[in-house]
């Protein structure tokens, strides 16, 4: 970035701190806080500050490219190393970015807006296990937009705040299905046999209504029982044949099975016997179930972020240097309506003359703008968004 | 709540402020010598794996029992080993975890609350919170103690009244272990003969705890090996990759199952059964026999502690002892 760009664009996000609400998280004076600039190398970490006004009048004077404090709570915030801080304890937090969505990962290109569209939903996902499993108050929690390519989520419930990373890690595994048996969910138990003589194995699954983990799991198979009844007999085959040590016949016995017109209401009840039946092969459906079930129902987050009790993140109401879009506090509510590509700008449309540096397609607020190379006269808030992304230079 | 079978506990401290003992007292008068023998009995036995337990028959032995704690810590802060320390916190809260199993639900419900823990009885077994169970299951390593295994609904989760005692066996620890090793100072100097018996007793502890590996030879040892050997006589907790690089070579150079659990009883936190378990695990109980690591693996784990001359030569940590021992053999035959 030319220096004349950064100066500009430190000169946009003054106006916009001079005016910003910036609310300061609890306990802030016990937290970390660290600033990177668009003119200095690295990053100014190790500083703390007593009270809202005195971070506002730091803010308002330096100009940040970037803000963040600490996830966690220390004794002296401002001491140079982890062990000096003496830590108290820490929010949980989840980092939800499109870089770990494992279908962004691979591919090169691919549209902001529907990533963000895609990460919101994991973030609801997400949001929907803290509230019904882990039963925290709504009101503990906070949901921020990152400003680039996600979602965070801040649980700031006393009871979590001193759980040290190992204890965090078992949340993540939670969430992402890891180290799941499979066992404490479909079993055998012995019945009574018929007219009471004798004993037989039943085979039993989680109801529909268990709580947790039993009740998505008994949701992943209705769902593929209701999928392969919509199919016909041949596609239905073939999809079955997939899983290992499934043939055509034992593939086309299951399917009359669960052609059935109770088998949906036996799921329901946790009573898989009609899986078993057909011999102990059917078994083989519910492992391959699971393992797609849990991959596609676990809520996606990142380790290390959750895991790392000394993790800095954004602090909300900043901007992000990397998009100058607003790191924006949301409510569980206020989520599912959120646009980030309309409601995280901050800046107006008054004209800016720009020199584009790398051909784009770019839609904020609601426009679409196709970008080559060379001068473009661009409304503020998509002239601020290119030039923070390294797309575009201040023009002459 | 019996305090003084409890003697870690908030309450406990409340109660040993009402008895009239001053500190002068305790470490001199002839009156308190019970109290000073079952502190050194409470230090000597984590140091030999248990401490026995008491006769609290009477109030005055009750008291004993209950002055003996403090004093007990004060005598492992004025030795201030790690190794000791370590073993002195595991088997008060083994001993704990004893008095538990024959406590009623109650005192139980009693404990865990004083622990800051909030279990709910429901007639059979126990409703806790997930951080109660996280807090100390994520130290454990099998599938049971993983969150995800269990039913967990609106941040709540059943335990059995036996899982529970466990996870308090481990809260207990956190408290025992709290604000260990005191800033004993000058009181170490009145304590001076007692201390100078344990530090024996200690020495000669972690001299037999340099694990007896029979048949086999020690200086053939990879570095590797020998360093988590090493680590685990001085009664440190190996890492999980460690555990098993270390079972996998000690099997495949033809040590018994049963000479393996010796190795590990050590371990601060042993359980024989389960590292039988793990052990047969590893031996290929259930058909696969698992080959130990290679160096490179060893490295990526953490678990090298720095190759010698030999190891720049070999890939693997069983090459290594192969060589040495044909190496040795060699030498010690006439030619």
């Amino acid at each position: 970035m030319e220096s004349k760009t950064a100066s500009y664009l430190r000169s946009r996000f003054r106006e916009y701190y001079l005016t910003a609400s910036m609310d300061a998280p609890p306990g802030m004076e016990s937290r970390e806080w660290g600033f990177i600039f668009y003119d200095a190398p690295g990053m100014r970490r190790h500083r703390s500050f007593s009270s809202r006004k005195e971070l506002v009048d730091y803010i308002r004077s330096t100009v940040p490219a970037h803000v963040y404090h600490s996830a966690a709570y220390y004794l002296k915030p401002d001491a140079p190393t982890m062990k000096e801080k003496i830590w108290k304890g820490a929010d949980l937090i989840f980092d939800l970015d499109a870089d770990h969505l494992s279908e962004y990962r691979v591919s090169g290109r691919r549209d902001y807006g529907e990533m963000l569209e895609r990460v919101k939903r994991e973030t609801m996902k997400l949001l929907e296990f803290l509230l019904s499993d882990f039963g925290f108050d709504e009101k503990r929690i906070s949901v921020v937009f990152s400003g680039g390519r996600g979602y965070h989520i801040h649980v700031r419930d006393p009871s979590i705040m001193r759980l040290r990373s190992d204890a965090r890690r078992e949340i993540v595994d939670y969430l992402t299905g890891r180290g799941l048996d499979i066992g404490r969910f479909i079993y055998e138990i012995d019945v009574e046999g018929d007219a009471g003589v004798g004993r037989a194995r039943s085979l039993r699954g989680p109801a529909s209504d268990a709580p947790g983990w039993g009740n998505r799991i008994n949701r992943a198979m209705e769902s593929m029982v209701m999928h392969l009844r919509a199919l016909d007999d041949e596609e239905a085959i073939s999809l079955l044949k997939r899983v290992d040590g499934i043939g055509p016949q034992k593939a086309g016995r299951f399917l009359s099975r669960i052609r059935e017109e109770n088998a949906i209401n036996k799921i329901r009840a946790g009573n898989l016997d009609f899986f078993k039946y057909a011999s102990g092969t059917w078994k083989l459906i519910i492992p391959y179930l699971m393992e797609e079930s849990v991959r596609a129902l676990s809520g996606e987050t990142d380790e290390p972020v959750t895991a790392d009790v000394h993790r800095l993140i954004r602090f909300p109401e900043s901007l992000h240097g990397g998009t100058g879009l607003r790191v924006t506090q949301l409510t569980i509510d206020s989520l599912r309506a959120f646009d980030p590509l309309r409601d995280a700008v901050v800046f107006g449309d008054d004209p800016v003359s720009v020199e584009v540096i790398r051909p784009t397609t770019l839609e904020l607020m609601g426009e679409r703008f196709d970008l080559i190379d060379g001068r473009a006269e661009l409304p503020a808030y998509a002239a601020v968004f290119l030039m923070a992304r390294g797309f575009a230079e201040i023009g002459r | 709540m019996r305090t003084f079978w409890y003697p870690f506990t908030h309450a406990a401290a409340e109660d040993i402020k009402l008895i009239d003992a001053p500190l002068e007292d305790v470490l001199r008068s002839r009156a308190f010598q019970p109290v000073r023998r079952r502190a050194v009995e409470r230090v000597r036995g984590a140091l030999q794996g248990e401490i026995p337990d008491a006769d609290t028959s009477d109030t005055v032995k009750q008291s004993v029992e209950l002055l003996s704690y403090p004093l007990a810590r004060l005598i492992v802060s004025c030795i201030d080993d790690d190794y000791l320390l370590r073993r002195y916190v595991l088997a008060e809260a083994k001993l704990a975890h004893r008095r538990l199993k024959s406590s009623d639900t109650e005192e139980v419900l009693e404990i865990a609350s004083d622990l800051g823990m909030g279990p709910l009885y429901d007639g059979e077994n126990f409703r806790i919170h997930f951080v109660d169970f996280v807090m100390a299951a994520a130290r454990f390593r099998s599938q049971k103690w993983k969150l995800i295994n269990r039913t967990l609904d609106r941040g709540y989760l059943t335990v059995t009244r036996e899982e529970l005692l466990r996870l308090m066996e481990e809260r207990i620890k956190d408290r025992i272990q709290e604000g260990l090793p005191l800033d004993a100072g000058s009181i170490c100097e009145s304590l001076s003969d007692h201390l100078k018996s344990i530090r024996d007793e200690l020495e000669s502890s972690k001299q037999s705890s340099i694990v007896d590996l029979g048949e086999f030879r020690r200086d053939a040892l990879p570095p590797c090996m020998r360093s988590l050997l090493e680590q685990l006589a001085s009664g440190r907790n190996l890492a999980h990759t460690a555990r098993f690089a270390l079972t996998s070579f000690l099997l495949n150079i033809n040590l018994s199952v049963e000479e393996i659990v010796g190795v590990f009883n050590n371990s601060p936190d042993f359980d024989e059964e389960m590292t039988r378990y793990q052990i047969e695990h590893i031996a290929g109980s259930t058909g696969t026999r698992y080959t130990p690591p290679s160096c490179s693996t060893m490295l990526t784990y953490g678990n090298c502690p720095g190759g010698d001359e030999i190891c720049r030569r070999i890939r693997h940590p069983i090459s290594y002892y192969r060589r040495r021992v044909r190496e040795a053999s060699k030498s010690s035959t006439p030619s």
